[in-house]
């Protein structure tokens, strides 16, 4: 007597669950982008939304953004998230693509001279709320939401999200110790101080959330970087 | 129209409103556009949502999207939206990258 009652397997579990499923067809992706291509497009039509809604590169969003770190930060992405990266990505596991964010953010923090600790990959919904991408604890650690990650064609994302978030620690920092960042203005990181003691949660309305000066000059160094990045790579 | 008295009151003890912000809400409020300002004096005096839809976003899809945002800044994102349709529409439609780093104190 076998395990089921019979000696005949196939009459106790059935056909149904002993057929082998159907072999899919092979899909033709003949003629359709790889991801490298792909992700490229999407970098592209990223910054050209950018572009096209704040007016051009001498748009309100690009007060003082300082060229040299953003110079910096590009040659640091280029480095990190090269073409090779770029065609593995999409077949790369978490934990590989969490590496590949770490040793971006930390090489980073070198090229900025901030206190770049890690990267913390977590459910944001559950931290920070639902459709957070990321934020920035202050302490040196930036957090991102794993389904970021997760889904290859997020990438830009990723990228543009932990380059903004780093960018907020540097405004901290400045903030605290404005001579270990002579590169940028006085007046510049003043206006942080002041804003970031009155900033705007945008309870009262996004655009004035959207538009306070440490927001405002964190996105627009995030795309200059990714502008600069796109130039090295050429694509 | 609504006493401006009125509404900076509510601001500040319903909305818990910061008093070095309320009377630039309170002033944003007096020159939204016609048709949004009256949906608003709706809400505000009768407690009902009057929706009134901008380029696609309405109090409910907004609220329902920012979770930073309230009633007041409903309307008033829409009227963001009505001015600035192009920005405020990108702005809304890019992913949320919270500031957690203004919680801790500047410490020089």
């Amino acid at each position: 007597m076998s395990l089921f009652g019979t000696n005949d397997i196939r009459n106790d579990l059935g056909d149904e669950l002993l057929r082998r499923p159907e072999i899919p067809e092979t899909k033709d992706y003949s003629g359709e982008k790889s991801f490298f291509e792909a992700f490229a497009d999407a970098l592209r039509a990223f910054i050209d939304s950018l572009r096209e809604a704040l007016g051009g590169e001498s748009s309100s969003e690009a007060r003082e953004v300082n060229e040299t770190l953003a110079e910096k930060a590009s040659d640091v992405m280029a480095e990190v998230f090269d073409e090779r990266t770029l065609r593995e990505w999409g077949t790369m596991s978490m934990e590989q693509r969490e590496a590949k964010l770490s040793e971006y953010y930390s090489k980073l923090g070198e090229a900025l001279g901030i206190n770049a600790r890690g990267v913390i990959i977590e459910d944001c919904a559950v931290t920070a709320g639902v459709g957070v991408l990321g934020y920035n604890s202050g302490d040196g650690y930036l957090h991102i939401d794993y389904r970021n990650l997760q889904d290859p064609s997020r990438l830009i994302d990723v990228l543009n999200t932990t380059t903004h978030e780093a960018r907020h620690q540097l405004q901290v920092e400045a903030i605290a110790d404005p001579s270990r960042f002579p590169e940028i203005s006085p007046g510049l990181i003043a206006e942080w101080e002041h804003n970031m003691r009155n900033y705007d949660n945008g309870a009262f309305g996004y655009e004035s959330y959207y538009n306070q000066a440490v927001e405002a000059d964190a996105r627009a160094f995030a795309t200059d970087v990714i502008n600069g990045y796109i130039a090295k790579l050429g694509l | 129209m609504l006493d401006n008295k009125i509404v900076r009151e509510r601001l500040l003890n319903d909305f818990d409103c910061k008093a070095s912000q309320v009377d630039g809400v309170v002033d944003k409020i007096s020159k939204m556009a016609p048709d949004i300002y009256a949906a608003f004096e709706s809400w505000f005096n009768t407690g009902v949502i009057q929706e009134i839809e901008v380029e696609g976003y309405t109090v409910a899809s907004l609220l329902a999207t920012k979770k930073n945002l309230n009633i007041v800044g409903a309307y008033l994102t829409l009227d963001w939206l009505r001015r600035e349709p192009q920005r405020a529409k990108l702005a809304l439609s890019q992913p949320e990258i919270a500031n957690s780093v203004i919680t801790k104190k500047i410490v020089k």
